[in-house]
């Protein structure tokens, strides 16, 4: 049974659908990567899991107890954690202090040094977050999920305009999350960096999902193939409809 | 009652709170006491003294304005994370108008009593 199970979820916008009844499972112990066209509703699918938006259909399950409109605050105090695609630093608050808070809440063994030197931010802790590049500002919400020490991790386009570099410090956290028991879902557009990541591959489309097991079998569907990638299979020349 | 209600933030993220919210209660104040000095024409005293209505109705949209705040820097997404929830965060932002209105009547009670 998975950690995470965000079950026939449906949830529309002024009228407009963007879901229609997707799901995502996120086993503990795994990387999931949510793949998706813009606008197919990864990030809707993704607050709705975290307990961040209300879905107007379906339900949600988060270590064994569903919840017909779960909220945030409520699964984050049993383990969830959820980063937007947007920035959530504290912007007035030095990474040290916002990191040594969780830690002291949390009763976290890894002090505040050890985390940021993992990610390659010991340089940016005395630093307030306004003045932290994006890889930076990326790597140092990472870091706030890491010494918090969350069962289920929810990262909405991490990879999003960040460094080669950066984005593998990234994935090294993600298989460190993963291996130490954690169910990590990461969505984005960077098919090789989440390949690269994952264990398995959710991919949203027309307002509903398709679980692969792995990302090589996903790179082996067709379906995948013409519908994400832009590839027909069938033809070397890429998709122009 | 669940646990989660009665969860707020950690002393490093209420601080700042705290403070923008006394800010912008005197701020609130300063206007208002400007305008209603304005509606007199300029020429009574120029007083923070209020009625109990206005005086309420300050530290809710202190509270609000607080709430606003929040919310632009994203840091109720944040503190949602760690398992405090939108309604102790509202209620947090409600505190320095609560405290400073009541400060005010104390105060004023006082100079009436001693006036």
């Amino acid at each position: 049974m998975p950690l995470l199970e965000a079950d026939s979820i449906g949830k529309s916008y002024g009228g407009r659908r963007v879901l229609a009844s997707a799901s995502l499972r996120a086993p503990a112990g795994s990387v999931t990567a949510l793949v998706g066209a813009n606008g197919a509703g990864k990030s809707t699918l993704l607050a709705v899991a975290a307990g961040w938006r209300g879905a107007d259909t379906g339900i949600v399950r988060f270590d064994g107890v569903s919840y017909l409109s779960a909220r945030l605050a409520t699964l984050a105090a049993c383990g969830m954690f959820y980063l937007p695609d947007r920035e959530i630093l504290s912007p007035g608050i030095t990474l040290r202090r916002q990191l040594d808070a969780i830690r002291r809440r949390y009763g976290s063994s890894a002090s505040a040094e050890a985390v940021a030197g993992d990610l390659g931010l010991s340089h940016c802790l005395d630093a307030l977050p306004r003045r932290l590049s994006g890889g930076e500002m990326r790597r140092a919400e990472l870091a706030l999920a890491v010494i918090r020490r969350p069962k289920c991790l929810l990262a909405d386009e991490p990879y999003r305009g960040i460094s080669p570099l950066d984005a593998e410090l990234i994935t090294a956290v993600f298989r460190r999350l993963g291996a130490g028991g954690c169910a990590v879902v990461a969505s984005g557009h960077e098919i090789g960096v989440l390949s690269e990541a994952a264990d398995r591959v959710v991919w949203c489309a027309d307002g509903t999902t398709v679980e692969y097991a792995s990302p090589a079998l996903a790179a082996a569907d067709w379906r995948f193939q013409r519908g994400y990638l832009g590839r027909d299979p069938r033809a070397s020349e890429p998709v122009r409809e | 009652m669940p646990a989660d209600l009665l969860r707020i933030p950690d002393w490093t993220f209420t601080r700042p709170l705290l403070g923008r919210g006394a800010l912008i209660w005197a701020s609130a104040r300063a206007c208002l006491a400007f305008v209603t000095w304005a509606g007199s024409g300029f020429t009574g005293p120029f007083s923070p003294a209020v009625t109990a209505k206005a005086a309420i109705w300050t530290a809710a949209v202190v509270g609000v304005l607080g709430v606003l705040e929040l919310r632009r820097r994203n840091e109720h997404l944040l503190l949602a994370n760690f398992g405090i929830r939108q309604g102790t965060l509202a209620v947090l932002a409600t505190v320095p108008g609560i405290l400073g209105e009541l400060a005010l009547a104390m105060l004023g009670t006082d100079a009436a009593s001693r006036g």
